[in-house]
């Protein structure tokens, strides 16, 4: 035990800061949910700015900053620009930043209803450097890549679907059962909760780099009529248009 | 050698074997069955269900540890052609010393009762099968068939009457014909077979289901994993061919970049290297691919269907 200590001790703390824009601030929480191992990582890096858990708060510039929801105000957008200018890294928590989340179901509204500027990811407005995927966000996955990242490990998504996790849950295939589910098409890293709990997979983690959309459509339009596909596939945000980024980053 | 046993007999074996190994068995949970556990030697379901997962995830679980040090293990109700795959399994891994050795396994199979996926008679399984017993049920009696020294042992131990009923073990399943060497064959050659697997692989999700649940289906990634209390760990993860990540190497090249590639290579690594490697191909026609399957993709029409169309030699 000594020996822990001890090494605890020699970590040269990095400073980290939590910002959320508009959101429901799950994320946040979701990230406080394990407090032992939330206080462990407080070992390697110096809460700077994390306005949900502590009074004081400080400026950067910042080592890591990781990032919640979609800019919506001016101040929103100001603040985001200047978070990227003052940190090293810029990491994307949550489906919101990373896909547009629930509110950016109101681009594909008529423009009548709504008079406000589209949603935008944090992807469409600054440079992203990680993005921890989910709504909310997975608590170990999360805490991992935090600490992968303080060591100066590149964290890395699973190249699998959520497919592949539900069924080492072994779960049977809701699809099989005529179900709609994204599970073929979404990425790993949740532990297929939602599918032990039989509950569907709505998409939450965003697209595989590759996603199969055209089969997906197949199989979905014989439980759902056409309106309802485009529904499901935009839950989370626009599915296919970050998908269409993905291979183009691939490719480029 | 051939015994006679009854009900009170293979509790007593259950019994035996318990004092030395770990019990696994089948376990209705819910709607499907799971290979888990006997705490206690009572209760053990020695016929045979297709489990979701196979017995890969005892003997080779998902995120192994390797500093952890290997259990004792029987494996009980093993259909045949589980217990083909676990010879395989345990060639494949044999001088590794990441999972159990085959003197630290007990392999008990099992009657099975097949369902439309299972193909395993394509598959010759029958000979020379390594096993320790098999338990097998008749009309009133169970007969039990011990095919080592430790099957024999546990035998011993509890007086089994010799039978002389004729016994032989035979694969179940009915399926029509497939040609296992014309496969081989339509498989190497890439080129004439381009388009048709340009076509699979259109109505493919390349999720990885059906490399999770394959009982033959052994890649693995290796991975370090920074613990958050300052550690760090050694561990192995499954992986699956079809996950984008497998074949990139440095700066994000990709070696296998569309989904073809990786659908090919799976077959290819099924029907054409595995026979090369390991004297057999690596699937046993167990049908589990074909129920985890979303796109209902189905390998036993695949391969019988390319043989059609591409019938004789090329």
């Amino acid at each position: 035990m000594e020996k822990k200590k001890e090494t605890q001790q020699i970590f040269i703390k990095k400073s980290l800061a939590i910002f959320s824009l508009t959101c429901c601030e799950g994320c946040q929480f979701e990230l406080l949910k394990d407090y032992v191992n939330f206080n462990h990582l407080l070992n390697f890096y110096e809460l700077k700015n994390f306005r949900l858990g502590q009074e004081n708060n400080l400026d950067g510039p910042f080592d890591v900053a990781v990032v919640e929801g979609t800019p919506e105000s001016q101040r929103e957008y100001k603040l985001l620009h200047q978070i990227r200018r003052e940190s090293k890294i810029v990491v994307a928590m949550g489906a919101c930043a990373n896909l547009g989340g629930i509110q950016s179901q109101r681009n594909h509204l008529p423009a009548k209803y709504i008079g406000k500027p589209e949603v935008k990811t944090l992807y469409d407005t600054i440079k992203i450097d990680f993005s921890i995927p989910g709504c909310p966000i997975t608590n170990t996955e999360a805490i991992s890549i935090l600490v992968d990242l303080y060591w100066d490990k590149i964290p890395k998504l699973p190249g699998h679907a959520v497919c592949f996790e539900c069924r080492l849950n072994e779960n049977e295939c809701l699809i099989k059962k005529g179900l709609p589910c994204l599970g073929p098409v979404t990425v790993a890293g949740c532990n297929s909760i939602c599918i032990n709990s039989k509950e569907s997979c709505f998409g939450c983690r965003g697209p595989l780099p590759q996603a199969n959309f055209i089969k997906m459509k197949e199989i979905l339009s014989a439980m759902l009529s056409k309106k309802e596909i485009e529904d499901w596939l935009t839950i989370y945000g626009d599915y296919q248009k970050k998908w269409l980024g993905i291979n183009k980053r691939d490719k480029s | 050698m051939l015994y006679k046993a009854n009900n009170h007999h293979l509790d007593l074996v259950a019994e035996v074997i318990n004092k030395k190994y770990q019990i696994f068995s089948h376990h209705k949970n819910g709607s499907v069955f799971k290979y888990q556990r006997n705490q206690s030697p009572k209760n053990i379901s020695w016929h045979s269900q297709k489990s979701i997962l196979p017995f890969k995830k005892i003997i080779f679980p998902e995120g192994l540890n390797l500093d952890k040090d290997n259990q004792k293990v029987a494996l009980t109700g093993l259909a045949l052609c589980d217990i083909a795959a676990l010879n395989l399994f345990l060639k494949q891994f044999s001088e590794s010393g990441i999972i159990q050795k085959r003197e630290e396994l007990l392999i008990v199979g099992g009657d099975c009762s097949p369902d439309e996926n299972c193909f395993c008679d394509q598959f010759n399984l029958d000979p020379l099968l390594d096993f320790d017993l098999f338990i097998s049920k008749r009309e009133n009696e169970y007969l039990v068939y011990s095919k080592s020294w430790r099957g024999e042992n546990i035998i011993k131990k509890i007086g089994l009457k010799k039978s002389l009923v004729s016994f032989n073990l035979k694969a179940k399943a009915k399926s029509p014909k497939i040609d296992l060497e014309l496969t081989k064959k339509n498989i190497d050659n890439r080129e004439l077979t381009k388009d048709y697997w340009q076509k699979i692989s259109n109505n493919c999700f390349g999720c990885g289901a059906c490399t999770a649940v394959c009982p033959l289906c052994f890649c693995f990634d290796q991975n370090f994993l920074n613990s958050p209390d300052g550690g760090c760990k050694r561990c192995l993860n499954w992986t699956s061919c079809f996950a984008s990540d497998f074949s990139q190497i440095q700066f994000g090249h990709d070696l296998r970049p569309e989904n073809t590639d990786r659908l090919y290579n799976w077959y290819h690594h099924k029907f054409v290297r595995g026979p090369k490697e390991l004297k057999s191909p690596l699937c046993v026609g167990c049908g589990r691919c074909i129920t985890a399957c979303p796109a209902h993709l189905n390998i036993k029409n695949i391969i019988s269907s390319m043989n059609n169309k591409f019938p004789v030699d090329n």
